[in-house]
C-alpha cells in the first residue's frame, strides 16, 4: 500500500513537470497567456507588436489587427546542468521551433506563429529534436482531424497565401484557421542556411514548414486594399 | 579583452558564497546556432578570460578574451542570464530564440585573477 502512495505520488510529480510545457491545443482556452507562461516557468520575450515586423513571425505581407497589441516570443527551456534545451511548445507530439503569440491588451491569444521541423542542410537534427518528417506528420495531424485543406496551392503559385514559403494548406475548423506552408515538401532543394567549414558542396536541404493559427480572426493583407 | 558588467537577476544564497569570487574562463558550448555572425564572434572566444561576481554590488564582471567584439557588434546585457550550477559559473548567451550558447567558468582566487586581468 505504501509503494503505491510513493508510485502514485511520482506519477504527480511526472505530470508536474510534463506540464512545463504549452500543447497548442490548449493554447486558445487561455485568458492571460503572459499569466500560464510564468506558472509553467517558460521564459519569453514580450514585445509591442508594433516594433515587430510582420515577416519577422511569418506573417509576411499581412495586416496585423489592430485589437492586436503584444508578442511573445517563447524561448526555448533550458537544462543549465547538462547544457540543452528543450521545445516547450508543441501541436500533439510535433515541436514548435521559435513559437510566437501575438495577443489582445488583456493577453488573450489571437494568432499563434511556428516553424516546424529542419531548415538547415539534410542531416542537421537541431537539439537532437527537429527533423525532416515533423511538418509532414502535422500536415497529416491537421488532415485527418480537420479534413481535407480547403485550399491547396503549390508553391510555383505565388498567391498571396504562399507569399511566404512553398507549398500551402489551409484548413478551416470552427472559428480557427490553420495555415501551413510547406518547403522543400518534395526534397529536390538545396539548404538555404549550412555550414561553409562542414560542407564542400551545396549540401541537399532538410524540410521546414511555417504555421500560423488564426483564432476567431482572418487573415488581412495589405494587397487587399 | 573586452569588460561587460551584469547586474544580478538572482539573488544566490550569501551563506554560499563570500562577497567576492573569481572564476576562468573555460569553455562555450554551442546549444543551438543559426546567425552565423554570431557564431563566429562567439568561436573567437578564447581561454585567459575571467569573472568577477561580486554579491555586495550584485554585479557580474565578465572579461572575455577576444578581439572580434568590436563595434557595432556589442553583447547585450539583456541577452545574458547567469546561474551557478555544481560549482561553475554559467553564463548563458542568447541573442535570438535560436541562437543559444553557454559559456562555463571556474573557479579561481583572487591572485590567480588580478595578477591576469589587471595587467590589461
Amino acid at each position: 500500500m505504501r509503494l503505491l502512495k510513493y508510485f502514485s505520488i511520482f506519477l504527480m510529480i511526472s505530470a508536474c513537470s510534463q506540464n512545463n510545457s504549452i500543447n497548442i491545443e490548449d493554447i486558445f482556452d487561455i485568458t492571460n497567456v503572459e499569466q500560464v507562461l510564468r506558472s509553467k516557468s517558460i521564459e519569453f520575450i514580450k514585445e509591442d507588436i508594433n516594433s515587430v515586423p510582420n515577416y519577422s513571425i511569418g506573417l509576411y505581407g499581412e495586416k496585423i489587427d489592430s485589437t492586436i497589441t503584444n508578442n511573445y516570443r517563447i524561448h526555448y527551456k533550458i537544462d543549465w546542468k547538462k547544457e540543452k534545451a528543450f521545445p516547450n511548445m508543441f501541436f500533439k507530439e510535433i515541436p514548435f521551433r521559435e513559437p510566437n503569440i501575438l495577443t489582445n491588451k488583456n493577453g488573450k491569444p489571437i494568432i499563434v506563429t511556428a516553424n516546424i521541423g529542419n531548415g538547415k542542410s539534410f542531416d542537421i537534427r537541431d537539439l537532437g529534436v527537429f527533423d525532416n518528417n515533423q511538418v509532414m506528420a502535422l500536415k497529416k495531424t491537421l488532415t485527418s482531424a480537420y479534413g481535407k485543406p480547403s485550399l491547396d496551392k503549390p508553391e510555383e503559385n505565388n498567391s498571396i497565401w504562399s507569399a511566404n514559403l512553398g507549398n500551402t494548406y489551409v484548413w478551416e475548423h470552427n472559428n480557427f484557421i490553420f495555415r501551413l506552408s510547406i518547403y522543400n515538401e518534395c526534397f529536390c532543394k538545396k539548404a538555404e542556411i549550412y555550414n561553409l567549414n562542414e560542407y564542400k558542396e551545396h549540401p541537399k536541404g532538410g524540410r521546414y514548414g511555417q504555421l500560423v493559427i488564426y483564432n476567431n480572426i482572418k487573415p488581412k493583407l495589405y494587397l487587399d486594399d | 579583452m573586452i569588460k561587460i558588467v551584469i547586474t544580478l537577476s538572482i539573488l544566490f544564497s550569501s551563506s554560499l558564497f563570500a562577497q567576492k569570487t573569481y572564476w576562468r574562463y573555460e569553455k562555450t558550448t554551442p546549444i543551438l546556432t543559426t546567425a552565423i555572425d554570431i557564431e563566429l564572434i562567439v568561436s573567437e572566444i578564447k581561454k585567459g578570460g575571467y569573472a568577477l561576481l561580486d554579491l555586495s554590488t550584485n554585479n557580474i564582471l565578465l572579461y572575455l578574451n577576444t578581439e572580434l567584439l568590436e563595434r557595432p557588434f556589442k553583447f547585450d546585457k539583456r541577452e545574458l542570464k547567469i546561474e551557478i550550477v555544481e560549482d561553475k559559473l554559467k553564463v548563458l548567451y542568447r541573442p535570438g530564440v535560436e541562437d543559444i550558447y553557454m559559456m562555463t567558468f571556474l573557479k579561481t582566487n583572487e591572485n590567480d585573477f588580478i595578477k591576469n586581468v589587471q595587467k590589461e
